[in-house]
């Protein structure tokens, strides 16, 4: 398969919307492709064949409806964070593969740390600082020690994921922890001088007027979707531009990027590498730690192995986004809108089980992950000097 | 991610005497952080009860007939999964698809065995047609899930560490799909009412009988021919043309290339195999147990701890055999914990991974040489650098 040939049927022209395209056509064939697959088996097995137009009508009206996309901010958040800080230490030449144990650990300490001081805010400073402390060990071992970093990501995911469930089980209970009390939720519409003209642009203060109202209904309100999140949630979400800019458009950041391309000219520039090494990955970690931590707090309590692979696709969204942050956060969002869908698709009414099964649909993210890293969506450069621990002595 | 072939320190560690040290004090390393652990968790209030530690974890493996032949049976597919890590890393790959491929070859076995002959083809239900194409089946389709990261590692250049991840995960699901289910899944146990999330059960004729009857039943046939594949690993990859071949890839692939070895076809065949044997290890596991079927969670972490036991055998096939039973040990003793105490057994899946860190860094162990040397100066040691 030659994906130039592939590419050139494409109709869309454009780095971004042929990006597009291919989720939402990798995406529709997928969904069509397990619905003949499973209407085959259960054909087989003796049963009455399922109804095609009426589950796939449902299933693009639970993609856009305001629930979903509701569920994308909060679902995808995580995977955002995650994609943001991989860029950053990929930026300065080290892999972390550990992303997802560091994640683990972010959501574990919040919730430990909220449960033992009964206050969620010092939960998630405690999420954070001790993910750090988890990219510190990263840190030390491959810049340092100059270890394989794969295979020191690889080690930390699954001390990660070893330590968590052993300190849940010792703490509170084999599998879960108890429910913690979670953040203070925040409604736009009661603030104190802006809220009531906030209030005024609601779609449903317009639903009774007469056309204007019945097209209303049909968008999902922008509104609705930002409202009503807890605060980390939006403390999060400003932090995106703010990473973006330190990336991009400061001293540091030049360094750190400078530094992943070619750690030795770098150094002859006068950069103390390994310092803005460690720099970069505790900082990484620590973002994705945040990205554990609002997982913790929106689900209201620690479970064994809750970030089920969703550190990884941070990663893969990172790759996709080309190593850049703003492609990275819409990278994230992208596939945690799907990451949304495979999870609202097998709870809606109708559509359960019998039309396509909830595994199925779950593992649609992890396919098109897959996909996309096949260079399906166009090609990406990695930084040059990456995967490399830096040694002074050589060159 | 880079393209340049991926090299754990230890391979590149010259003489087996270095590595064997190497070896010994990451297994030192391991063992320390888990007693500082231990105190860390003293501090906390949360005292571990020694005593039930090595009651349960030590004594009752090694010295009782249920223990000593748990180690052989948890053996036997640590084997595998160790040999399946090692030939990737022998090839420049790190496969950590283990646990994924362990899945579907396991499941793939089990739904031939346990649904597709007894039901459609059942003159064909006899042991010698059955216990071979069970294996094989089970070897095909976990050859064909190491088969895909291999094939966008070398047509794509997507990284294998990332896809074979993706792979477990996407196993999972396949898993919950065929079996989980008593509504959707076709091949879910309908001989019991509410049985859900297990095959039925394989065929008798597909079963692996005991090689020692009197001692034990669950040291099966199976046993036998893992360690006969390990054997023929190492044939393979030290005394043929292939194996040749993907060591050197693995060692330096634009090497390789220059010297005609076309390197996007061997990591294709070295993942393949490593998928393969991964594959075989999930199905030997469900022939050869007490209750012979497929259930979800049956691979508990043995595809992941296969990275540990095929460091600590210096990737080499005889070194797996011997590190493979040491972990079996250590899998029985998760066991007896997880059954007869209320320690946490997932401790002992944290001192494996912290193995696979403190193998990773061998620069850590010879600092602690060194200063070893310049303590005890009447033994010196050249320890060779190096020579990248």
């Amino acid at each position: 398969m030659d994906i130039k040939k592939i590419n050139s049927f494409v109709p869309i022209k454009g780095k971004y919307s042929r990006k597009i395209f291919w989720f939402l056509f990798l995406y529709e064939l997928f969904t069509l492709s397990f619905y003949i697959f499973n209407s085959v088996i259960i054909v087989v097995n003796g049963g009455a064949l399922p109804d095609i137009l009426g589950y796939h009508y449902q299933m693009w009206e639970t993609i856009f409806a305001t629930r979903t996309l509701s569920q994308t901010l909060i679902l995808g958040l995580p995977i955002v964070l995650v994609a943001v800080g991989a860029a950053f230490n990929e930026r300065s030449g080290v892999i972390n593969i550990g992303v997802e144990g560091v994640m683990l650990v972010g959501a574990w300490g919040s919730v430990y740390f909220t449960w033992v001081f009964n206050n969620p805010f010092i939960g998630v400073l405690g999420g954070i600082l001790i993910s750090g402390l988890t990219g510190l060990v990263h840190a030390f071992f491959t810049v340092t020690l100059k270890s394989e970093q794969i295979v020191t990501g690889v080690a930390i995911n699954l001390i990660a994921l070893g330590l968590t469930n052993t300190l849940t089980t010792l703490i509170w209970r084999p599998g879960r922890s108890d429910p913690i009390t979670t953040l203070p939720i925040i409604d736009i519409y009661s603030l104190p001088v802006l809220g009531p003209y906030i209030g005024l642009l609601r779609f449903s203060r317009y639903f009774g007027v007469p056309v204007l109202g019945d097209i209303l209904k049909l968008i999902p309100d922008p509104l609705e979707l930002i409202n009503g999140h807890s605060f980390l949630i939006y403390f999060a979400v400003l932090l995106l531009p703010l990473a973006n800019i330190f990336l991009f458009k400061t001293n540091i950041g030049l360094r750190i990027r400078s530094i992943g391309e070619s750690p030795h000219t770098a150094a002859t520039a006068g950069i103390p590498v390994r310092k803005y090494q460690y720099f970069a990955v505790i900082l990484s970690a620590m973002f994705a730690g945040l990205g554990g931590t609002v997982l913790a707090m929106e689900t209201g309590l620690f479970q064994e192995n809750m970030t089920l692979g969703q550190g990884f696709i941070g990663l893969v969204a990172m790759i996709f986004g080309n190593w850049t942050i703003l492609g990275a956060i819409a990278a994230g969002f992208f596939f945690g809108y799907f990451y949304a869908i495979s999870i609202a698709l097998p709870t809606t009414p109708g559509l359960l089980d019998s039309s396509v099964p909830g595994p199925l649909i779950r593992s649609l993210p992890f396919l098109i992950a897959l996909f996309a890293l096949a260079g399906f969506m166009g090609k990406t450069r990695p930084p040059k000097a990456i995967g490399k621990a830096y040694d002074p002595q050589e060159e | 991610m880079s393209t340049s072939g991926l090299q754990v320190g230890i391979l590149k560690t010259k003489g087996i005497f270095n590595s064997l040290q190497i070896i010994f004090i990451s297994l030192v390393f391991s063992f320390l952080s888990l007693m500082v652990l231990y105190f860390i968790l003293l501090t906390f209030g949360f005292a571990l009860p020694v005593d039930a530690l090595f009651k349960y974890g030590v004594y009752q493996v090694f010295f009782t007939q249920d223990g000593l032949s748990g180690i052989l049976f948890w053996g036997g597919p640590l084997i595998l999964t160790a040999l399946a890590v090692a030939i990737a890393f022998q090839g420049g790959l790190f496969n950590i698809g283990g646990q994924g491929q362990f899945i579907i070859g396991g499941l793939a076995g089990a739904i031939w065995a346990a649904s597709i002959v007894p039901k459609n083809l059942p003159f064909l239900n006899f042991p010698l047609f059955m216990v071979p194409t069970t294996m094989l089946i089970g070897a095909i389709f976990g050859g064909i899930y190491g088969f895909l990261p291999g094939y966008m590692r070398a047509k794509y250049e997507a990284h294998e560490v990332i896809t074979t991840i993706l792979l477990n995960i996407l196993a999972l699901n396949i898993a919950q799909y065929l079996v989980g289910s008593r509504t959707y899944s076709p091949f879910v146990d309908r001989t019991k009412v509410d049985a859900y999330g297990q095959t039925e059960l394989i065929s008798k004729s597909a079963t692996l009988s005991p090689i020692f009857p009197a001692f034990s039943q669950s040291v099966t046939y199976g046993l036998l021919v893992t360690v006969l594949i390990a054997v023929l690993m190492y044939f393979v990859l030290f005394y043929t043309r292939l194996g040749f071949k993907i060591r050197a890839v693995g060692l330096n692939k634009h090497a390789a290339e220059a010297n005609g070895i076309k390197s996007d076809r061997i990591t294709i065949i070295t993942m393949t195999i490593s998928g393969a044997l991964a594959g075989l290890a999930g199905i030997l596991l469900v022939q050869s147990s007490s209750v012979p079927r497929y259930s979800i969670g049956i691979e508990g972490t043995l595809g992941f701890d296969g990275i540990a036991v095929s460091l600590i055998g210096l990737n080499n096939p005889f070194g797996i055999i011997l590190a493979a039973f040491f972990f079996g040990f250590l899998q029985q003793a998760r066991l007896n914990l997880d059954t007869s105490t209320n320690i946490p057994s997932d401790l002992i899946f944290v001192f494996q991974a912290l193995v696979v860190l403190f193998v990773a860094a061998p620069y850590l162990s010879r600092i602690v040489i060194n200063k070893f040397q310049r303590f005890n100066k009447t033994q010196i040691i050249e320890i060779k650098e190096d020579s990248t």
